[in-house]
């Protein structure tokens, strides 16, 4: 019997519950990604550190912390692959925030409020190696 | 023709005079235990709850839809527990969409009532809300008994797509926790 290929294991990190849930469930639904949720920055970092994930979903709204966790992923601080593609999701009102997530490629910007469609559209275009 | 009496408080409350056209609803096999498993929840008639609001407000939000609803079936009526864009806290069972919902697992969607001779000439869709799109997610007690729907209404014909459907489904989920007494977003620290 021929296995059955597994989505691939993407962290969120996304505060609000009824979005993280939704997005979770949708994205099951449909085979798209396997998410793994977490509520906060901080409780991504253990995650981060003991396995590998193929994508990142990251709520901008710790700003800095958020920021700090990019700037570690891209120095190759975690088990993921340092070039691992990146969804930030922000808010059209924080111009500055991203400005400062320039240099933090591959990254896609999704602003809130948007569609759960929407970001599963953006993740299903991020190369998930 | 048939005399359709009706106990929305925003409905008119004079019998309306509708055609044969319109089925109420056949009553489920297990309506006895469906009303005793709707009755042990202990939410009918409770005020509105933030926990079932919140949900409701995204549902509307994420589908595009003017009017989304808490709906559970009672014996005689529907009653909302959350409501969006409609005004009356209730309306009788035998003009809700809701009932016929609750006849099966799947979630119930109706492209145009004005198109589906079960609604046609449906005092929801003919007056008050004219409702011509309905997608209901049944909503299931613990003991798996069908006691409403998470549904969203809108007053135009529409389809719903995959995602949407999966969307309301997820949210479907989140009901049914809150209707169990389970509270999730107060468990969100764990979620991680």
């Amino acid at each position: 019997m021929k296995p059955v290929a597994r989505p691939p294991a993407v962290l969120l990190v996304e505060p609000q519950f009824v979005m993280r849930r939704t997005m979770v469930a949708v994205a099951r639904e449909l085979g798209i990604v396997e998410f793994h949720e977490a509520t906060s920055v901080a409780r991504a970092l253990p995650l981060l550190a003991s396995r590998s994930f193929r994508g990142l979903v990251l709520d901008m709204e710790e700003g800095e912390v958020s920021l700090a966790l990019l700037a570690r992923l891209r120095a190759g601080d975690f088990a993921s692959r340092a070039d691992m593609p990146v969804v930030a999701l922000t808010y059209a009102a924080a111009p500055a925030l991203a400005g400062q997530l320039d240099g933090m490629q591959p990254l896609r910007l999704l602003n809130k409020p948007f569609k759960v469609g929407e970001l599963l559209e953006s993740v299903s275009s991020m190369d998930l190696r | 023709m048939l005399l359709m009496p009706l106990a929305g408080t925003c409905l008119p409350r004079r019998p309306l005079l509708t055609s044969v056209a319109m089925q109420p609803a056949a009553i489920p096999a297990d309506e006895p235990a469906r009303l005793q498993a709707l009755r042990d929840l202990m939410v009918l008639d409770t005020p509105p709850e933030e926990r079932f609001d919140r949900v409701v407000r995204f549902a509307a939000e994420q589908l595009d839809m003017p009017m989304a609803l808490v709906s559970l079936v009672d014996g005689e009526r529907q009653w909302f527990k959350s409501r969006i864009g409609l005004a009356q806290a209730e309306t009788s069972r035998d003009i809700a969409f809701c009932s016929h919902a609750i006849l099966q697992e799947e979630t119930f969607v109706v492209e145009d009532a004005l198109l589906d001779p079960r609604f046609a000439d449906n005092p929801l869709v003919t007056d008050g809300p004219r409702v011509r799109f309905y997608a209901g997610a049944p909503l299931s007690a613990p003991g798996g008994e069908r006691v409403g729907t998470l549904c969203v209404l809108d007053r135009q014909p529409r389809q719903l797509g995959a995602v949407e459907k999966a969307v309301l489904e997820a949210l479907r989920t989140l009901v049914e926790e809150a209707l169990a007494g389970q509270d999730p977003a107060a468990d969100a620290g764990a979620a991680a």
